[in-house]
């Protein structure tokens, strides 16, 4: 009796999975943008731009890059009154997850730059939190509705060439900081001998998510590709995406950090 | 569309802007307190670790001297067991001597005894052997002699 019952449960499921499988590939679309002006969009932000303030749109990306911030704040916030004050010596799982991620970052600072790494430290736990949570934030399908009225789903932040350039950027700047600090002009001159290094973080970045982003606009724009394969090209272009980014940026920012911040040798007098 | 790929500057500084607030914030909120909290643990730790290392040191150097006031007593120990036994030995020989001249002299003193006990029963033989001489002699005499014919004797004398 129990089995027949299993029977008839696995075939009324197959059978609910099919009829809805038959029915959105033969029910008409609507009108849709082609794949590719939505693929030129997806670099460009030409088209879909979204109104931040009357009369002042910006891309996707730097809407989902606010949301993300303040999605982040909110919960370190949250951390900080709720769970912080609990931390004990033997520490829970959450406890644990924090304490790592924090002695991670550190710890990539400390060994790549023996000197002024507290900042360093720092500056690696922000900007790898913020490369891997923006872009897993794009699985979550966040909704924004453009300017010109279409509803859009909110991209990575990194997959916007500005979001990318601005943490390129700002990861060079704090090579330049620590080399100024550390060993005063000759240190930054160090840091600018590498001066195509903003370049080269910022367009890797740029690449990797916006790869990832085009394979899964091109996979989501045709209906016989969303089945199943969007589940692979998501881990694969998103969760790999956002570990190996996190680790890529701040450790190459790290790395150059500590040679630019390494203090000038004494001279010795000569008698 | 001056600059290529849409380039924006203005967004590329409300990104700066955007992520300048982000840093700061988790650096207030989560970097800070969590860096703190585990720096304090471990200092914690280090102090407990030279805590024990401490006390690890002093209890070795409280072995040693344990260990050296063993040894110490050891020798102390053999010291005092050498004067006990020579102690011992010297009442021992002082004792038999004692008794050695006790002995002699209950020796001497029993010699004395047997001497005076010897002398004693001579005198007492030598009693006995002249009363047993007289009581025979006063025997003989009285059986050669008799009273009656010793009185007759007298009477006769004394008549004559």
């Amino acid at each position: 009796m129990e089995k027949k019952a299993r029977t008839r449960f696995i075939v009324l499921w197959l059978l609910i999975a099919a009829l809805l499988l038959a029915g959105s590939l033969l029910s008409p679309s609507a009108e849709r943008e082609n794949v590719q002006t939505a693929m030129k969009d997806a670099v460009l932000h030409e088209e879909n731009r979204i109104l931040l303030f009357p009369g002042f749109d910006v891309a996707p990306g730097l809407v989902s890059s606010i949301v993300i911030t303040c999605l982040l704040l909110l919960g370190a916030l949250l951390i900080r009154l709720f769970a912080i004050p609990r931390f004990r010596e033997i520490p829970g799982k959450g406890q644990l997850l924090l304490e790592t991620a924090v002695s991670c970052f550190d710890g990539l600072a400390a060994s790549a730059s023996p000197y002024r790494n507290r900042f360093l430290g720092a500056y690696a736990f922000s900007a790898g939190s913020y490369v891997f949570l923006s872009t897993l934030f794009e699985l979550f399908g966040f909704q924004a509705v453009t300017a010109a009225g279409r509803s859009v789903a909110l991209p990575a932040p990194l997959s916007d060439i500005n979001g990318a350039i601005s943490l390129g950027v700002m990861s060079y700047l704090v090579i330049v900081s620590g080399g100024a600090a550390g060993a005063g002009l000759k240190g930054v001159g160090r840091a600018l001998k590498d001066f195509s290094l903003p370049l080269s973080m910022s367009f890797r970045l740029f690449g990797a998510l916006l790869s990832g982003l085009l394979v899964t606009e091109l996979v989501y724009h045709y209906t016989a590709l969303s089945f199943v394969l969007p589940v692979i090209v998501a881990v694969m272009f998103t969760l790999m995406h956002a570990l190996i980014q996190a680790y890529v940026l701040t450790m190459l920012t790290t790395m150059f950090y500590g040679e630019a911040a390494e203090p000038l040798p004494k001279k010795i007098k000569k008698a | 569309m001056g600059v290529p790929l849409n380039i924006d500057w203005q967004q590329i500084l409300l990104h700066m802007f955007n992520f300048v607030l982000l840093t700061g914030g988790l650096y207030i909120l989560l970097f800070k307190p969590v860096k703190s909290f585990i720096e304090k643990r471990q200092a914690g730790y280090e102090k407990q670790r030279a805590d024990a290392a401490e006390a690890v040191k002093a209890a070795e150097a409280r072995n040693a001297e344990v260990s050296r006031r063993e040894a110490a007593l050891e020798s102390e120990l053999e010291a005092m067991r050498k004067a006990a036994q020579q102690k011992a030995d010297a009442e021992r020989e002082a004792a038999e001597a004692a008794a050695r001249g006790e002995a002699e002299k209950i020796i001497a003193d029993a010699r004395t005894q047997a001497e005076l006990q010897r002398q004693r029963i001579i005198a007492e033989a030598n009693r006995e052997a002249a009363g047993i001489a007289r009581e025979a002699i006063d025997k003989l005499f009285n059986e050669r002699f008799p009273r009656e014919k010793l009185e007759g004797r007298q009477d006769e004398q004394t008549d004559s």
